[in-house]
């Protein structure tokens, strides 16, 4: 199980899209090789964009699907984080 | 010579005003004049004029200015280093205020380090809460991140804001003076005129990066069809000028039915073609703040355009994401 901390990457309002995909580029997707679950734990974030959140997941949905929805948990997250995840989420699969 | 008149009012409604007696055809030297009397100016004029600054600078144009000193919109336009960013000195010695919770001065920001830098002191500046501040940052983090990554300016982005405490409502200007929408798109979408650069720029799915409608795994070409949206959300005006066109935004009656319509043909917009030529990209946009509640609504709302627009589907996932 690979864990990730948002907060300490980003601070309380997660926008920079460079940090999203070096995340997804260097532990989500090797995570994902791996077989290995992922927990994104938002906490003390306060607000994110559409574009951090595309970056950050997007991909891992396009490519498997509704089987990511098994592989990824979102941990203390704010409600517009959901929303934004929410939001994400629904239009990356198809 | 060639001239620019700086109008007495420029600001969404009347954006038009920039027009006036301006081709923005520039050779060696431009001799800059003001409106005699007073200039009002919406930070998308300020953003406006700090690009054209930039294509001069990149040009190496030289210019002439001349102002009456007794224009009572001067210590305004100082503060938000509107004389500065022309390359002049402050034509008036003025006593130093706080900015604090009126404006934020123009700034350049070059890289995502500056910009994160910039938006932590959004809510210091505006003395916002982050309650109501999401819908902002949100905004700015979109539309700069547009320019760093799609613009190809040295410059980066120029921006700046001013805050009505009274109306609840931010004015926002953005510019660059980049390549343009239509040379950025016409890297992957057969793109024939700056309208149709301007149109496909806004709608859902398309992305200077990619072909792919829906985007790829860096961009999902939506962060401009959000910040439209959330000023359709909040009955306020948007407006993006590149090359000879722009796309404005037309505001909306309180009361009346807010549509996120994909195809922006489809909005209550205005469309303007053979303007004079801008080099670069402006985003103008006015937006009311609003607590978290409502700003979770535009999201959900506006992402649900997304998916229909793109996908064209409207499943929701929502009861299976596992939220802990």
């Amino acid at each position: 199980m690979k864990e990730i901390n948002i907060f300490s990457l980003t601070g309380m309002f997660a926008e920079n899209k460079d940090t999203a995909a070096k995340l997804r580029k260097e532990v989500i997707d090797i995570a994902i090789e791996n077989g290995e679950k992922i927990i994104i734990d938002f906490k003390k974030v306060d607000s994110s964009t559409q574009s951090f959140i595309h970056a950050l997941i997007s991909n891992s949905f396009q490519k498997l699907g509704e089987n990511a929805l098994e592989i990824f948990e979102f941990k203390n997250c704010s409600h517009s984080v959901k929303t934004l995840i929410r939001a994400v989420i629904n239009y990356s699969l198809e | 010579m060639s001239k620019l008149h700086i109008p007495n009012s420029i600001a969404l409604r009347n954006f038009d005003s920039i027009f006036q007696g301006n081709d923005f055809i520039f050779d060696k030297n431009v001799d800059i004049s003001f409106h005699p009397t007073y200039v009002a100016m919406h930070p998308v004029g300020i953003a406006f004029y700090a690009a054209l600054q930039d294509y001069w600078t990149e040009n190496g144009i030289t210019r002439n200015a001349s102002i009456n000193p007794d224009i009572k919109s001067i210590p305004y336009l100082q503060r938000m280093g509107f004389f500065n960013c022309m390359g002049f000195r402050d034509p008036k010695s003025i006593k130093s205020h706080d900015e604090t919770g009126r404006f934020i001065p123009l700034k350049k920001i070059t890289n995502g380090q500056e910009l994160e830098s910039f938006i932590k002191t959004i809510d210091p500046i505006l003395h916002t809460s982050r309650d109501n501040s999401r819908a902002i940052k949100h905004v700015f983090s979109e539309l700069i991140r547009n320019v760093l990554e799609h613009s190809e300016s040295r410059f980066g982005a120029n921006v700046c804001a001013s805050y009505n405490k009274k109306k609840k409502k931010i004015l926002i200007g953005i510019s660059d003076a980049g390549v343009g929408l239509k040379q950025s798109l016409r890297k992957h979408h057969s793109i024939k005129s700056d309208e149709e650069a301007i149109l496909k720029a806004i709608t859902p799915g398309i992305t200077g990066s990619t072909k792919r409608i829906g985007g790829n795994e860096q961009n999902a070409g939506a962060g401009l069809f959000f910040t439209k949206s959330i000023a359709k959300a909040t009955r306020n005006h948007f407006l993006i000028y590149s090359g000879t066109s722009y796309f404005k935004l037309l505001t909306s009656k309180a009361g009346s039915q807010i549509e996120y319509i994909p195809d922006p043909k489809k909005d209550r917009a205005k469309i303007k073609n053979n303007l004079p030529y801008f080099h670069g990209t402006l985003v103008g946009i006015d937006i009311h703040i609003s607590d978290e509640k409502a700003f979770n609504n535009l999201i959900e709302n506006i992402g649900k355009a997304y998916q229909l627009g793109v996908k064209n589907t409207q499943k929701d996932y929502y009861k299976r994401i596992n939220f802990t």
